[in-house]
């Protein structure tokens, strides 16, 4: 059983090929060592929690319907990292711009555990990334969040190397500034 | 500086780590119970393989079909000048073209990357009758098509909505949900809607169906920021005033609705653009929605 390690996790390739073939608790399988890393990602890319479970879920029964069309198992990292960024991006065409009931990613709600300065700068941080193009966050989630190197960013956003390392710098540099003492006020709340 | 710099950069890489626990299984379970409905699209290739060799043998079957002819032409008038004159040849028939099924097949449209071809839209949840649309090359599948930064205010697009309720007012839109049942409610609804501007409705044609339509605009430099939200606008929810979701304007946004209606159901085709769409996107846009054909 071949595992391999390109994107930040291991892959069952056996799992690939049988669910591949129409196995679908093989597919169950792999979905379940999938789905907790894509909603990470997910979250991380649309801000939102709904939406993120909406594009997890939409990329898991993407990857089923079109896995036979998927000729190489061991392009399978990239390939559903790719339906998993293309759904993130039609949900946030999708309810761009539009949440009424928002729930609030955990890891952002204040505590009385930490201090005000920390509340602060995190909310300077949430602001900087929400005003990032889905494009470029989405570069900063895959390389500095999941830990996929550039090139394999690339491969799987279909850019050239070069449009991801300017996103990327584009990205940090952004939200570098977001930490300056003149950081622009709080966002409002929604996915853009 | 290059401190600051540094610090700053472990600061933003240190919160973009962080994980949250969020529990996955209930988004896992929804997966798989779509997936137990969902049957799988078969590779395509062998299909197109077969079909290639079923083209080589018409163009090798066509092709000698021509050199028999080619070359019976060239004979005949020899062997006519022999014998007795030739009998007046008959009519040709009317040529007939070969096309392959799969180039005229509207495929549904794809989540994602699109190749230019023809797209059909069945989707009850999404149209009250299924159209095929033809989309050129680089533009990105979802409930429609769209094509540039969406996030940023510069995207084109070509979607629909079925309504069922409007926000009397777009702006501060809690509690002001209006029913409309039919064109005239909708269109009632629409112009009167507090937060943008809008054009006279044209009763027109779309798609071979009979539509009114009318344009909704939000100024490039509108204020919104003092909205229930700041930043946008609220048009419409999703159908059954389900609030959860719905359509949202942005300042610089147009919106070109084409009301169809489908007694008791209303929908919308709609193109949307920005103020600073690239205009190369524009036309591609129209050229969309020119393609739109309803099935009857």
């Amino acid at each position: 059983m071949e595992r391999r390690q390109s994107c930040g996790w291991d892959v069952d390739t056996d799992l690939v090929v049988r669910a591949r073939k129409g196995d679908r608790a093989a597919f169950g399988l792999l979905a379940a060592e999938l789905a907790f890393r894509f909603l990470a990602v997910s979250r991380k890319i649309v801000r939102d929690v709904d939406l993120a479970e909406d594009a997890t879920q939409q990329a898991l029964v993407a990857i089923w319907r079109d896995l036979p069309q998927l000729r190489d198992p061991a392009r399978f990292d990239a390939w559903s990292y790719r339906l998993l960024v293309r759904a993130c991006y039609a949900e946030g065409r999708r309810y761009r711009q539009w949440s009424p009931n928002l729930r609030i990613l955990p890891a952002d709600e204040p505590s009385e555990s930490r201090p005000l300065d920390a509340i602060i700068q995190r909310d300077q941080l949430e602001t900087a990334i929400r005003r990032l193009s889905a494009e470029h966050r989405t570069v900063l989630v895959l390389h500095h969040y999941a830990d996929i190197p550039l090139e394999r960013v690339a491969q799987i956003l279909e850019i050239p190397l070069g449009t991801v390392n300017s996103r990327l710098h584009h990205a940090m540099r952004a939200m570098r500034a977001a930490l300056d003492a003149d950081a622009r006020p709080v966002a409002a709340e929604g996915f853009r | 500086m290059t401190t600051e710099r540094d610090s700053r950069t472990r600061i933003v890489l240190s919160w973009l780590r962080e994980d949250a626990n969020q529990d996955a299984e209930p988004v896992l379970l929804r997966a798989l119970d779509e997936v137990d409905l969902t049957p799988q699209r078969r590779s395509w290739w062998p299909a197109v393989r077969v079909a290639q060799i079923r083209r080589v043998r018409i163009v090798i079957a066509a092709a000698a079909v021509l050199v028999v002819a080619i070359a019976g032409y060239k004979l005949l008038p020899r062997l006519s000048s022999i014998g007795e004159p030739s009998s007046p040849s008959a009519p040709p028939s009317p040529a007939r073209t070969f096309t392959h099924p799969d180039a005229v097949k509207p495929r549904p449209i794809p989540s994602g990357s699109m190749a230019p071809g023809t797209y059909l839209v069945s989707d009850p949840t999404l149209t009250l009758r299924p159209y095929s649309v033809v989309v050129p090359a680089g533009w990105i599948g979802g409930d429609g098509a769209s094509r540039g930064d969406a996030f940023e205010g510069t995207g084109v697009e070509l979607t629909t909505w079925l309504i069922t309720h409007v926000y009397a007012d777009s702006c501060h839109w809690t509690g002001t949900l209006v029913p409309v049942a039919d064109t005239a409610a909708l269109v009632a609804a629409l112009t009167a809607q507090v937060g943008h501007a809008h054009s006279a409705p044209v009763a027109t044609t779309i798609g071979g169906l009979p539509a009114t339509k009318l344009t909704l605009s939000l100024d490039a430099p509108s204020d919104v920021t003092g909205c229930e939200v700041a930043g946008h606008v609220h048009i419409w929810p999703a159908p059954g005033a389900d609030e959860s979701g719905g359509w949202a304007m942005i300042p610089g946004e147009t919106i070109t609705a084409y009301i169809i209606e489908k007694s008791p159901q209303l929908m919308v085709l709609m193109t949307v653009q920005h103020k600073d769409s690239p205009p190369a996107d524009v036309a591609g846009l129209q050229q969309i929605l020119d393609s739109v054909e309803f099935q009857p």
